[in-house]
């Protein structure tokens, strides 16, 4: 989780009982959006200690980051895929912000929406479909997209703003 | 707690005089008296903590206005409040340097005055970025504010990332209204 009683926005881990906090690393800048890889060994976030916000990765014991996203000034949100193999990401490009996803293994990277506005990236469970918010005269309308960017679909809602889309837990 | 006490009793003093203008001149000479002097609180303060911050010394912001609060004076630049930023960034611009000085100076110069900076940033990107970006956007002020001498206690920072625009629309002119730090000192 992200916070800020250390002044600048840190990482901590906590144990989910409340107990054991401990700080994640230090860093001179923003660091948040931290999500746990499938496997638990290490966590996603977003920094701008390089000087934009982009995505890294760290273990979950606080050791070496590695930056994942070197294209453009903005990438954020990222969110593993199940498999662990890649991860879902908000960039952005020429002032558009678009959902794309990336493979870690050969870095490469598809948008996989036309934005202007997408934001709030959440991948099934079967990693085979996105779902995401369009933010429309400034509200979240909810978006689906297939993970390799064929299908799209607007989900018809009330007229709510959504934000932050996630998947429920499976039915057993 | 006494200074508390003493200052809590002048802002119950002060916010009666508020509305007889004539009299407020006389107020800060009192405050001073009063804050040193009185031990015994004949205010109840209710533990609100907000603090001797009308009506202060106008001594303090070096106007030497004759009456007014110099927080609300519309001549006076402590009550300008907000700071806009440029697009991705936190870094304040030279314009809103004298602004926040004036601010410092003040809180130097009267202890008991708090605030608190209140950071945002316009609607594009990502929710939980933005929360940090607009944090980021109140310290920098925070941090110039106690560079003028202001102490940490009496400065509070907190983001409502694109929570809040002040500006609903969505355009540049709106963005750049909502790319912004306002301050807003106690009890107002």
């Amino acid at each position: 989780m992200t916070l800020t009683r250390d002044g600048g926005s840190q990482l901590y881990l906590m144990n989910a009982d409340g107990t054991g906090l401990k700080r994640l690393m230090s860093s001179p800048g923003v660091d948040t959006e931290a999500w746990f890889m499938p496997d638990g060994r290490s966590i996603l976030f977003t920094s701008d200690r390089g000087g934009s916000p982009q995505v890294y990765r760290v273990g979950v014991d606080g050791g070496a980051v590695e930056r994942i996203t070197f294209d453009g000034s903005y990438n954020v949100s990222p969110r593993p895929l199940p498999d662990g193999k890649g991860m879902v990401y908000v960039r952005r490009d020429g002032g558009r912000y678009q959902v794309a996803i990336m493979d870690f293994a050969t870095r490469q990277t598809q948008v996989l929406t036309p934005g202007p506005l997408d934001e709030s990236p959440s991948v099934a469970p079967n990693g085979r479909l996105v779902l995401y918010a369009n933010e429309t005269g400034g509200r979240g309308i909810l978006n689906a997209v297939s993970a390799d960017g064929r299908v799209k679909q607007r989900i018809v809602a009330p007229a709510t703003d959504v934000r932050e889309p996630a998947w429920g837990p499976l039915p057993r | 707690m006494q200074r508390i006490f003493a200052a809590a009793a002048f802002a119950v003093l002060l916010a009666g005089c508020q509305s007889t203008p004539t009299t407020q001149d006389a107020a800060p000479v009192e405050d001073r008296a009063a804050a040193g002097a009185s031990g015994t609180s004949g205010a109840s303060t209710s533990g609100a903590g907000t603090s001797g911050v009308s009506g202060t010394s106008a001594g303090a912001s070096g106007t030497g206005a004759a009456g007014g609060n110099p927080l609300k004076d519309p001549a006076n630049v402590l009550s300008k409040r907000s700071v806009y930023f440029d697009f991705d960034s936190f870094v304040v611009k030279d314009e809103y340097k004298p602004l926040i000085e004036a601010h410092g100076r003040y809180l130097a110069g009267n202890r008991s005055a708090r605030m608190t900076i209140q950071g945002n940033t316009d609607e594009r990107g990502s929710r939980e970025y933005n929360i940090a970006l607009g944090q980021k956007r109140a310290d920098s002020v925070k941090r110039m504010l106690m560079l003028m001498g202001a102490q940490e206690a009496q400065v509070e920072t907190v983001s409502f990332g694109k929570e809040k625009p002040r500006n609903p629309g969505h355009d540049e002119a709106a963005w750049a209204q909502n790319r912004r730090d306002d301050i807003v000192y106690a009890g107002e």
